[in-house]
């Protein structure tokens, strides 16, 4: 498959360099133009499992995790070595039987059931090199006030730090980059990776 | 009606094929890349839901048929016609339209496309026309929920959709966080 472009980025290999340079034990924000969100954030998972052999939880908010496993067979990403909090799913209804790699949150997203669901699944991350994606914190935003959601932000940054994950990443659209939300959590991580 | 949909035709097979697009155009290219799009997308014998609060059903199905568009395998939800205030026994549901009450009650217009969606068997897709209509009546939050809660179920399905919306016809945000949970956007 051919690297990604947006723009004259060559997308793929910034990747590599940013996500390769650091590790172990980083937080970091993903700005991304949001017409290219979507391949973006697919190209993140690819170059964490496939190019440095990592092992994951995403906390999918913004589509259901049975959309996403389609999507990573297409892109050439062993499904298997990623698991599912599947808050999409449980905000629209559409919730399945719960399964090792894939978990459900009551419809309402509250930050307490999002914060156990996460503690539940982490230890089903199999492998040394392991990460948490985050997509997308302003989709959780149409679901809890922001006081809530910057709270589960900085569970991320803060509490989960402390455990064996090497990496957390969540992604933001880049309209959002400038909001004073976003700033407080990017001042709690240790980088910015721009797409632009 | 001109050929708006020859440009998207790569976006419309993608569509029938399971993916979620959002489409702006220009104000005053809406109509003809409406009726195009549909045009397009009903040629195969793929099932249509319509989701209209541009324009209520008797005139969009009186210019479908116009301008040569198969309907047989449409049908429609109209949020226009009561909302305006036309006796409901002239709004009666047929197998072909259900009416809701306003553009406002997106808790209808979801039970609605429940209800069209579980008669649709395999495949099909839903046309939203417009996006922007729809946030003259609702909030942003409201609608960004409404199109989250409606493309995961989608998703779900299989199912394919087309939003349209009109070129700076919503603000900047609202379209930021529309645009991410869309696979694809495309601006005419």
């Amino acid at each position: 498959m051919s690297d990604l472009h947006v723009g004259e980025t060559n997308v793929t290999e910034l990747l590599k360099e940013e996500l390769g340079r650091r590790e172990e034990n980083y937080v970091a924000i993903l700005q991304v133009p949001e017409e290219k969100y979507l391949q973006v954030n697919l190209e993140t998972i690819k170059t964490l499992v496939e190019e440095f052999g990592y092992s994951g939880l995403y906390i999918t908010i913004q589509r259901p995790h049975t959309n996403l496993m389609k999507l990573f067979r297409k892109q050439g990403i062993n499904a298997d070595k990623v698991c599912f909090i599947d808050a999409a799913s449980s905000a629209a209804e559409e919730t399945g039987e719960e399964t090792e790699n894939c978990t459900y949150v009551p419809k309402e997203l509250n930050i307490n059931d999002l914060t156990r669901a996460t503690y539940r699944m982490l230890p089903d991350i199999k492998g040394e090199k392991k990460f948490l994606f985050l997509d997308s914190i302003t989709t959780l935003m149409l679901y809890q006030p922001l006081s809530e959601t910057l709270r589960f932000a900085e569970f991320l940054t803060r509490t989960l730090r402390k455990t064996d994950l090497s990496a957390i990443i969540m992604n933001v659209g880049s309209e959002f980059s400038k909001e004073n939300f976003i700033k407080d959590i990017v001042f709690q991580c240790d980088e910015i990776i721009e797409i632009r | 009606m001109r050929d708006t949909a020859g440009k998207l035709e790569d976006e419309l097979t993608d569509v029938l094929a399971g993916e979620i697009i959002l489409l702006e155009t220009k104000p005053e290219e809406t109509l003809d890349t409406t009726l195009s799009s549909l045009k397009t997308l009903t040629s195969g014998e793929s099932p249509g839901i319509i989701l209209t609060s541009t324009r209520p059903y008797s005139k969009l199905i009186k210019l479908c048929r116009e301008n040569n568009i198969n309907t047989e395998h449409l049908s429609f939800i109209d949020t226009i016609m009561m909302s305006v205030g036309v006796p409901e026994k002239n709004a009666e549901e047929t197998t072909a339209v259900i009416y809701v009450s306003s553009t406002s009650a997106l808790t209808e217009i979801s039970l609605a496309l429940d209800k069209k969606c579980s008669n649709l068997g395999e495949g099909g897709f839903l046309f939203i026309d417009s996006l922007t209509t729809l946030l003259i009546h609702n909030s942003p939050v409201a609608l960004t929920r409404f199109i989250h809660y409606t493309l995961t179920r989608l998703r779900v399905r299989d199912m394919g959709a087309l939003l349209t919306t009109m070129e700076e016809g919503i603000d900047s945000k609202t379209r930021a966080e529309i645009v991410t949970l869309c696979d694809k956007t495309v601006i005419l």
